[in-house]
């Protein structure tokens, strides 16, 4: 069998970090002799946890240097839809010219532009929503289908604040605490698990996704 | 020998010695032909009997040249394609024997007396070869030949470098001859012997090539001792690494093809290697590993000194390169033996282009058996045929096309199979070299193209080929006539000037261990016009007319061929020779008709044929390689073929009519067309290839003989006598009906996928390719004058005929049940009601897109919906939200976690939602923040999302700008970047995240952890991130989460919350808390006055001439006793509340209370509650009268920890204990001063024993933070009193100062019941619009929903009942 030095070494350094951070973890002051391997592999597994958020960090500024970078390219590039891009490179410009000058602007920007636009998406993916809802069984009727809308209408009804509906009411709230309840747990049992079986694979070198 | 060619003429191809030829010629004629045939395997047999490659393959003879009796030539030149053309004359007179048969030296240089040296000699001396007196063959130099050759540097000059240096062994050394351990080693030279032992056991592997590869072995054939072990890791490096140097740079990488691990190393070198000729780049790239051998193909085809013409055919490119492009010129570029298969296609170019293609050679067909991998020959030959339908094949092309192919040992690589074991190997086989006695390296048996070529089977091959002669008579002079050492040279056959030609050895083109110099014999004996091993393929290219398939030539019929002398020999001239024209031989073969045949796909159909019964029973699933996908493909799908082209859809029938006996019947062979060469192998049925049951199922077995394989072709039928034509399609016909002609199923072939490339622009086919297409268009159709879909029909609908006399409608047309079958499959497969439906459907789409007025009525609906109740009080649809939360519920618990902060408490709160969320939650995170700022405590805010984290800094500035000061009163902390692992790291370094806020300055914040804060407050807009804070941040702190999302996210957080954890759920609780907060605003009152911070001048609530309660409070105590404080209350509150003028108070107080009265009398005597801060009775106030007393502190002396008591004696319980050196206020003292009644900086309040205290005066602690306004600790206490009298309500309003800053006095007329809420709803927020609205807009869409989906059901129902109404 043939080994590649850049995998071994990446895989290496995989399983050697993830089992010091995980030893950093784990180990505390309770343990007896290995109390004593606590502060070590505490700071070490700190330190690795804070190049990560650092990493992490970085990447946002190296993402705002790539949308510009793509968005200058198209301007120059006289490409289809570059007036768009326009706009994006002069808001960026505006956006960080006035808070250097003056933070107030910037928070003017910030809740007039970016706050309402956003939340103006918000508001219209209620009428999205509903549109779609609306068409559910439109092109195919199907049972799965049916019980969507009937819970759907069970939840919106039960949220309504009338008289007269405290039956639907209480059909919704017992859907929302097991059903629904049910199903989220569920789903955080089954993201722990799958947490649980990545961090192995990468520690046992299986899941090398890192070298791709 | 008769011109007349007779069927039992090719009896003699049957291999059987004993078969005199039926013609009664016997002799000669009736030996089998054996070009392999060695004369030591029979020394005693008659001299005449050695044929072939051996022996007497008299065609190599130059027929024009003059023989003498005995048949020699007149120059006694023998064949040595070692010898220059120059110097074939002048050894010519001098009797100098060349040629490789009898003085390669190092076939004789050892052992002179072995059986292959004697019979060899005898060869020679028996065909009157005159051997130099110098030069027996025993003694012949080993140089001697490369020597002689080398006098002409001209000659090496084309050679490439590494074959020269072969060439020029020193006589010395002779390291041809140093293992003469076998007669198969004595034989070859040394450094070529591994190579025999690449077939033998592992022991041999192993040893043999150490042994041999030291000194004598060229380093850069050592590779090809290692050709198959797949085992070894370490050796092919190690020669690898030895070879570079010597290895020509072509050939690296070839060493390594066969071997799984040395693949993945080689082609990276091969690629780096510029020495590599720019047209063998991706030849040697036969890597398996997933990584590299998708590197290898790109760096190849990066290379731009890829000639043009070989550009896409390295690597399969279907649509870009042609195998042989159509411009000659470009053929230039291509090496000799590749360009010499220019004349296949350019030649017949001029008759309408035929070419060559070896798809003919070796099918198209599929391979079931291997479906489990991909088919790298059916992918090699669908390049080639997806180039444009017939280009040229590209055998190069084919050979490595495949390297991007995922079987694992069948990267085929011409170079590495030629140095490669050749057991494992078909191809190998197709160069053993079973001559000189190497044939261990053949193994026939086990190898179907082995048998092909092989030893026994040669003369088969060439029967297969259709050649109604014997091949003495196709190739040359009888075989008594031949020189005994001729060659079998194809190379020299088709020579335009066989009369300069030197001879070939085929040995040497098909040796086993010779292999790579054998090619570059080729290369450097195939000049540009010559004609060399394609040639050979092409001299099998039996054309005929254009589009039209082979035309089997009647059994019986005579061979015109007027070549053939009067002695029986045919003339090569005649057949290769300077017309250069295979149609002539074709000609004269019987084969072809008058008119040229230009379709190439003609010859690839009909040798498909031929090849239809390549064995495949015993082909040895661990030896994938190219032959054997190609013989089991082919075999298998030229099978399934004709079922499946007559069954393309259900309607055999149908479509056979449709397509079929409508229309006339399109001959083949007489100008029929066919929609491409697939469909003419469609319409070839079994019948056409009826083969034995031998040939079907022992075509491996060792005993098969391929006599048998290919005598069925005589009862093929001609194809004009076929009852079944094949599709003929009209040339307007669809696309998809072309296709339906054809099918094979899910197999996949090169013929499937030409099918499939139906949208070809015709601009982008070659100019022959169009012009094909237009003559095509010009075919008549059979079906003139019947237009339309329906035009194959038999039964198209009968002419209504109208008797215009009667002027009566005559009746409808009846349909048969057929006819309305086919009809309806017709329709159905055409699409035509489909198209209707859809071109109905999708007009009214298109109106509906460009009015959307389903979307706009919703739209609109919702709108108003949400906007109307703003303004129609009508709308307003239901209950507001309750003013009080629900007793036990989540969200009072909330509320009482918040109402138990202490002043400056640190209440962290993570802001984790951006604005998209904010119409949801920015209610309840202002609350929570005006509850946690009216507490005295201190929010830190941080959050993961940059927006929301600045959203929330400016909603809080927005709370008072001019009261709430950034980095004193709240604080925004940093952006945590990096979601969980982010989270984790701030749980962890709390106190480093903290030291700076969010525009980097110092916050002057002293955590050292998490457990510093009082309570942590989430506010999360995703489920998400709610559970990141949950699992990474709230796991490692003890501190009360307080959780505060949206509706959505509210199922997935609360599995994580105990029933007692705080939670607030999207607007209507933060409604509520709003409303709860309000009416507990009522009891504010201000902690701790400073002196320092000058209110906020309130001009609507400040009362005119209230000196009383103007904001001078200074040098107010914090705490008081209780007596003095309630006096000073009591003044204050009177004098303001005489005062008050404040209309908005008034209203507040009018609607909070029934008969609002202001009273002069205070009467607030509320006891302190369960808090040791000073109540709203205690509270200094800040009343001019308020002056500071100097205070008593105590110092715990003591050197351990100590007690407070509730009591002042040791029996009373200890409320708190204290660390030596602790300061406490004392509040008080017993009757004898033993104990003191003190006042922790907790604020806990008890009683210590004198003896620990030491007694220390001073002032009262100046606060150095602006005055906090705190609720009554105790809410329920103030909630508990819904009933409270007006004059309660008056003295909690005249509580308030008028320091309060405005947010808490837009809260002042709350009192904790439904009505105060009511109140509270009065003013300007739109709050209650908003709710009303929302239960307005959910309503609607309740309603839009239910609408829509009640339209769908029934609309399905509809359908389901007019389905079933239709059956």
């Amino acid at each position: 069998m043939r080994f590649r030095l850049d995998a071994v070494l990446a895989t290496a350094i995989t399983i050697s970090v993830g089992f010091i951070t995980l030893l950093g973890l784990l180990l505390t002051d309770g343990m007896g002799a290995l109390s004593a391997l606590a502060p070590v592999t505490n700071g070490i597994a700190g330190a690795f946890l804070q190049l990560v958020t650092i990493t992490i960090a970085l990447t946002l500024l190296i993402g705002v240097v790539n949308l510009l970078a793509v968005h200058l390219s198209r301007i120059v590039g006289r490409k289809k839809g570059a007036i768009y891009s326009v706009v994006l490179v002069l808001s960026f410009a505006l956006v960080i010219g006035t808070y250097i000058i003056d933070r107030s602007t910037s928070m003017i920007l910030l809740e007039t532009v970016q706050i309402s636009i956003e939340s103006a998406l918000a508001g219209l993916l209620f009428f999205a929503l509903v549109f779609g809802a609306s068409r559910m069984m439109r092109r195919r009727v199907t049972w799965p289908g049916v019980l969507f809308v009937a819970v759907l209408l069970i939840v919106l009804l039960g949220a309504l604040p009338l008289g007269g509906l405290e039956r639907v009411a209480d059909a919704r709230d017992w859907l929302l605490s097991v059903p629904v309840s049910a199903g989220a747990r569920g789903l955080l049992l089954g993201i722990a698990l799958a947490t649980v079986v990545t961090g192995m694979r990468v520690l046992i070198g299986q899941d090398r996704s890192y070298r791709e | 020998m008769s011109d007349d060619f007779e069927k039992d003429d090719l009896d003699w191809l049957r291999g059987d010695d004993n078969d005199p030829g039926a013609n009664g010629e016997g002799g000669d004629d009736d030996l089998p032909f054996d070009w392999q045939r060695q004369g030591k395997n029979d020394p005693n047999a008659p001299r005449d009997s050695r044929l072939g490659v051996t022996g007497q393959l008299p065609w190599l003879r130059d027929t024009d040249d003059e023989t003498d009796a005995t048949g020699l030539p007149v120059d006694n030149t023998t064949f040595d394609w070692q010898t220059d053309k120059d110097d074939a004359g002048q050894g010519a007179g001098e009797g100098r024997r060349l040629g490789v048969t009898g003085q390669l030296p190092w076939l004789q240089e050892d052992d002179a007396a072995t059986e292959f040296e004697q019979t060899l000699d005898d060869v020679l001396r028996d065909e009157a070869i005159i051997l130099p007196p110098s030069a027996s063959p025993a003694a012949l130099p080993a140089a001697s030949v490369f020597q002689d050759e080398a006098a002409d540097e001209d000659d090496f000059d084309d050679l490439p470098p590494w074959m020269r240096g072969m060439d020029m062994p020193d006589e010395d050394e002779s390291p041809a001859f140093d293992t003469p351990e076998t007669e198969n080693v004595d034989a070859l030279p040394s450094w070529m012997s591994g190579s025999l032992y690449a077939d033998d056991d592992d022991e041999a592997v192993e040893e043999t090539p150490a042994a041999v590869s030291g000194d004598a072995l060229p380093s850069w054939m050592s590779g090809s001792l290692y050709g198959d072990e797949a085992d070894s890791d370490t050796e092919p490096e190690e020669v690898s690494a030895s070879s570079d140097a010597d290895l020509p740079d072509w050939m690296s990488g070839s060493l390594y093809a066969d071997e799984d691990e040395a693949v993945e190393e080689a082609p990276t070198a091969s690629n780096a290697d510029n020495g590599l000729p720019d047209w063998m780049s991706g030849v040697t790239f036969g890597t398996e590993d997933e990584e590299d051998e998708l590197a290898s193909p790109a760096a190849s085809t990066a290379d731009t000194g890829l000639p043009d013409w070989m550009s896409g055919v390295t690597f399969g490119d279907k649509d870009e390169a042609p195998a042989f492009a159509d411009d000659d010129s470009e053929l230039d570029e291509a090496p000799d033996w590749l360009r010499s298969a220019a004349p296949l296609e350019a030649a017949p170019a001029e008759e309408d282009e035929p070419e060559f293609d070896l798809d003919a050679l070796f099918g198209d067909q599929e391979q079931p058996d291997f479906a489990a991998e991909a088919d790298p020959f059916a992918q090699m030959t669908t390049d080639s045929v997806n180039t444009d339908d017939d280009d040229g094949f590209d055998l190069l092309g084919q050979l490595t096309a495949e390297t991007g192919n995922a079987s694992d040992d069948d990267n085929f690589d011409l170079l590495a199979q030629l140095t490669a074991d050749s057991d494992d190997d078909a191809f190998a086989a197709l160069f053993a070299e079973s001559d000189k006695g190497s044939a261990a390296a053949t193994n026939t048996d086990d190898d179907p193209f082995a048998a092909i070529f092989g030893e026994e089977d040669a003369d088969d091959v060439f029967a297969s080929t259709g050649a109604p002669t014997r091949v003495d008579d196709l190739f040359g002079a009888p075989a008594d006539d031949a020189p005994a050492q001729d060659d079998f040279d194809f190379l020299t056959v088709a020579s335009d000037e066989p009369d300069t030609l030197d001879e070939f050895d085929l040995d040497a083109l098909f040796s086993d261990a010779d292999a790579a110099p054998a090619v570059s014999a080729v290369q450097e004996q195939a000049s540009p016009d010559e004609i060399d091993m394609a040639d050979f393929l092409a001299s099998l290219d039996l054309d005929d007319e254009e589009e039209t398939p082979f035309e089997a030539p009647a059994p019986a019929a005579p061979a015109p061929i007027s070549a053939i002398n009067d002695e029986g020999d045919v003339d090569i001239d005649a057949l290769f020779g300077r017309e250069g024209d295979t149609d002539d031989l074709l000609r004269d073969l019987g084969l072809a008709e008058d008119e040229p045949a230009p379709a190439q796909d003609d010859f690839l159909s009909w040798f498909e044929q031929q090849q239809q019964p390549a064995p495949v029973a015993s082909m040895d699933d661990a030896d994938m390689d190219w032959l054997q996908d190609i013989s089991t493909d082919d075999l298998v799908a030229m099978e399934a073929l004709p079922d499946e082209a007559e069954a393309p859809f259900a309607d055999d029938d149908f479509f056979n009519e449709l397509t079929l006996e409508d229309t006339p019947s399109a001959p083949v062979g007489d100008g029929a067309s066919y929609a491409d060469v697939d469909d003419f192998l469609a319409s070839l049925g079994e019948s056409d290839l009826q083969l034995s049951e031998a040939s079907e199922s022992g075509l491996m077995s060792p005993s098969f003989d391929l006599d048998d394989l290919f005598k069925g072709l005589d009862d093929v039928p001609a194809p004009e006598k076929r009852t079944t034509a094949p599709v003929q399609l009209a040339p307007d016909a669809p696309d998809w009906l072309a296709g339906l002609s054809v099918s094979v199923g899910e197999a996949l072939s090169a013929a499937a996928i030409v099918r499939r490339q139906k949208d070809r622009p015709l601009e982008e086919l070659p100019e022959r390719l169009r012009l094909l297409h237009e003559r095509g268009l010009e075919i008549p159709t059979g079906a003139e004058g019947v237009s339309g879909a329906l035009a194959p029909v038999r039964d198209t609908l009968p002419t209504i005929r109208v008797d215009p006399s009667t002027l009566v409608a005559p009746a409808a047309p009846v349909l048969t049940t057929q006819q309305q079958q086919h009809a309806a499959l017709l329709q159905s497969i055409i699409g035509t009601q489909g198209e209707e439906r859809a071109a109905s459907r999708a007009a009214r789409t298109r109106g509906l897109a460009a009015f959307p007025l389903e979307r706009l009525l919703i739209a609109l609906v919702l709108i108003l919906a949400v906007v109307l109740p703003f303004f129609v009080n009508e709308l307003r649809l239901g209950q507001l939200p309750p003013a009080q939360f629900a007793a036990g519920s989540q969200q009072e618990a909330f509320y009482d976690q918040i109402n138990t902060l202490q002043e400056d408490d640190l209440v962290l709160i993570a802001a984790e939602y951006a604005p998209t969320g904010a119409a949801e939650l920015d209610e309840a995170t202002e609350a929570v923040l005006r509850h946690v700022l009216a507490r005295g405590a201190v929010p830190v805010i941080v959050g993961g999302s940059p927006t929301g984290l600045l959203h929330v800094g400016n909603l809080v500035d927005g709370l008072n700008p001019s009261a709430l000061i950034r980095g004193n009163d709240y604080y925004i902390g940093r952006f945590l970047p990096g979601d969980a692992l982010g989270l984790r790291t701030f749980a962890e370094n709390a106190a480093l995240y903290l030291e700076t806020d969010v525009q980097g300055q110092p916050t002057g914040l002293t955590v050292d952890s998490l457990d510093d804060f009082a309570a942590l407050v989430l506010i999360a807009e995703r489920a998400e991130t709610a559970r990141f804070w949950m699992e990474q941040v709230v796991s490692r702190t003890n501190v009360p989460l307080l959780t505060v999302v949206g509706a959505s996210a509210a199922p997935l957080v609360e599995p994580y919350l105990s029933d007692s954890a705080g939670l607030l759920i999207g607007y209507r609780d933060a409604y509520t808390y709003r409303s709860v907060l309000a009416a507990t605003f009522g009891g504010l009152v201000p902690l701790l006055p400073t002196d320092e911070v000058t209110p906020p001048v309130t001009p609507e609530i400040t009362p005119e001439e209230t000196p009383a309660a103007t904001p001078e409070a200074t040098d107010v105590p914090g705490v008081l006793p209780p007596d003095e404080t309630a006096q000073v209350t009591a003044t204050a509150t009177a004098a303001a509340t005489e005062e008050l003028t404040s209309t908005a108070v008034q209203e507040a107080i009018a609607t909070a209370t029934e008969e609002p009265t202001a009273t002069t009398a205070a009467t607030a005597t509320e006891e302190p509650t369960n808090t040791p801060r000073p109540t709203a009775t205690e509270r200094p106030t800040n009343t001019p009268t308020a002056t500071p007393e100097p205070v008593r502190y105590g110092i715990v002396t003591a050197n351990q920890r100590i007690n407070v008591r509730s009591g002042p004696s040791t029996g009373d319980s200890p409320v708190t204990s204290l660390a030596p050196g602790a300061r406490v206020l004392i509040v008080g003292e017993n009757e004898d001063a033993t104990w003191y009644e003190v006042l922790t900086e907790e604020g806990e309040q008890g009683w210590i024993t004198a003896t620990l205290l030491r007694i220390e005066i001073g002032d009262a602690p100046t606060p150095t933070r602006r005055p906090k306004l705190f609720i009554p600790a105790n809410r329920a206490q103030a909630q508990s009193t819904p009933e409270s009298t007006p004059d309660e309500a008056v003295e909690q309003m005249l509580e308030l100062t008028p320091e309060l800053t405005p947010f808490l006095l837009e809260d002042l007329p709350s009192v904790p019941n439904v009505e105060g809420a009511a109140a509270f709803l009065d003013e300007p927020d739109y709050r209650a619009e908003r709710w009303y609205g929302m239960n307005l807009g959910i309503a609607a869409a309740v309603v839009v929903i239910l609408l829509g989906n009640l339209v769908s059901l029934i609309a399905a129902a509809r359908r389901s009942a007019a389905r079933r109404r239709t059956g």
